[in-house]
């Protein structure tokens, strides 16, 4: 389980978050909404150990994730860690097969063959094959995606980060992205964190769904409860799209 | 600015810390020394060609004197070559070129969150993405300017035998007149320092861009003005150094 306490986070005198606690559920689809700039990216960066809070503590199933922590657990907690960023992340120098096998590459000493075997186990199990010797550049929005979905997960990670995945992609397209995620977190019982204010995500597979409005957590809930609150504020942010809105009034 | 200063070596202390993996950081500084290195030889070969040949030009002009032998031309030329154009001119070259490649190559991996990508995997993302440039540019833009002052010296020689009234006889006896040794390791000393200012400073602009595609833009601009300005400056203080 992932436990936040009391994260502050500030950008120079400007607080963007302010106090946030939760518990993320392991081995479920935990998902985190809100409006652009409510701090959802930063409390994501947080968690990922991209960015510091001036206050509050991180647990990995019970392990401190900061500065003050030995390094070993540190690069321990971080070798669990998959996550796939906002535009895919892939780096541009590389094909999508040298891509996926770069956590390995690091990481792991096996085969080169056997690295390259589980790489295209991944790229398999996100629906990708033949695309090896491509390069990012030649790619589309959607299978930039499922490139960082492999990625991210060749480690075999206990946690998996998500940020705003289905960001730039079409309904369909934004919805296999879904489909894929909410199995690979039935299949790997990674817990999965997720970014999103896209309100298709949290009706599919928003088993446990954080609301964060104005750098605070405000509401805790799930995909059967979101749609019964009577918070004004989520209730707002929920009327937003044509979808939730509609199955607020029915 | 002595925060940024005292930043651009906190970075270094990054950068200069244990590779991940060592393998895989050596096949990183041969794509390097290929991607910032060899893909500069053509401009440097043109430029030393044609610079050769004026200052070839420049010295039978302001040289011409019934007291001053014609092979003072090739000696004098031999001395300016490389002593300061080769080494100091071309290095300033190099920082416009390699420089903006390096700060807009790490500043575009910044604002498309790749080094985030790095980070995330545990891994000293100055280390991995910094130090083998700087290992390039320190082993092969000595191998570049050596290169810069054999056609600056050819482009000196062709000017000066067609069109400058020396025999190749002459040219190459003020080629050879006075060797010194110390001349080149002056000039290879200054070229490493200048390596190591150009993609470290280009490198600390790129890695800490935030923003979008203007200030990767900025950052590479940035980039070049402050590696030149450092060259010039350190070009002085080296020269005072290693000469008087």
């Amino acid at each position: 389980m992932i436990s936040l306490k009391s994260i502050d986070k500030f950008f120079g005198d400007r607080q963007v978050l302010f106090g946030i606690s939760m518990d993320l559920q392991p081995g479920k689809a935990n998902l985190i909404i809100g409006r652009s700039g409510s701090g959802k990216t930063v409390l994501m960066k947080c968690m990922a150990g991209l960015l510091t809070p001036e206050n509050g503590e991180i647990l990995f199933d019970g392990r401190r994730f900061d500065e003050r922590q030995d390094a070993k657990t540190v690069a321990e907690i971080r070798r669990d860690i998959g996550m796939v960023f906002q535009g895919g992340a892939l780096f541009d120098s590389l094909t999508v097969l040298e891509n996926v096998v770069f956590p390995l590459d690091m990481f792991r000493r096996m085969p080169r063959a056997e690295k390259a075997d589980r790489a295209h186990d991944c790229l398999k199990r996100v629906g990708l094959e033949n695309i090896d010797r491509l390069y990012p550049s030649e790619l589309s929005g959607g299978m930039k995606k499922r490139v960082a979905i492999a990625r991210a997960i060749v480690n075999n990670p206990k946690y998996l980060f998500c940020d705003e995945p289905n960001s730039g992609l079409d309904p369909q397209t934004s919805a296999r992205i879904d489909d894929l995620i909410a199995e690979i977190t039935e299949e790997y019982r990674t817990t999965t964190v997720i970014n999103t204010h896209d309100m298709n995500s949290v009706l599919q597979y928003g088993d446990v769904v954080h609301f964060i409005h104005e750098g605070k957590r405000w509401w805790t809930g799930d995909k059967k409860t979101i749609l019964e609150t009577p918070d004004t504020e989520l209730r707002n942010f929920l009327e937003a799209s044509e979808l939730t809105k509609r199955l607020l009034r029915a | 600015m002595f925060k940024r200063f005292g930043k651009y070596w906190l970075l270094l202390g990054e950068v200069f810390s244990r590779p991940t993996k060592r393998n895989l950081f050596w096949r990183q500084v041969s794509d390097e020394i290929y991607n910032l290195c060899i893909s500069s030889v053509l401009i440097v070969s043109i430029i030393s060609l044609f610079v050769g040949a004026a200052v070839t030009i420049q010295m039978r002009l302001n040289i011409d004197s019934a007291w001053m032998p014609l092979y003072a031309i090739g000696y004098a030329t031999r001395k300016a070559i490389i002593l300061e154009f080769s080494p100091t001119i071309i290095s300033l070259i190099l920082a416009g070129k390699m420089g903006s490649q390096i700060a807009s190559q790490l500043g575009t991996m910044r604002i498309t969150e790749q080094i985030d990508a790095i980070e995330v995997m545990g891994i000293n993302s100055a280390n991995y993405l910094i130090l083998p440039k700087i290992i390039a540019s320190l082993l092969f833009n000595p191998i570049l300017i050596m290169l810069s002052i054999v056609v600056a010296l050819i482009g000196s020689w062709t000017i000066g035998v067609s069109v400058g009234g020396m025999t190749t006889y002459e040219f190459l006896y003020g080629m050879q007149f006075e060797p010194e040794n110390s001349d080149l390791t002056y000039a290879l000393i200054k070229t490493v320092f200048f390596a190591f200012l150009i993609s470290s400073i280009s490198a600390f602009q790129g890695y800490y861009v935030q923003g979008g595609a203007l200030e990767v833009g900025k950052a590479s601009t940035k980039a070049v003005v402050h590696s030149s300005i450092a060259i010039i400056l350190s070009n002085l203080v080296l020269t005072q150094l290693l000469i008087s």
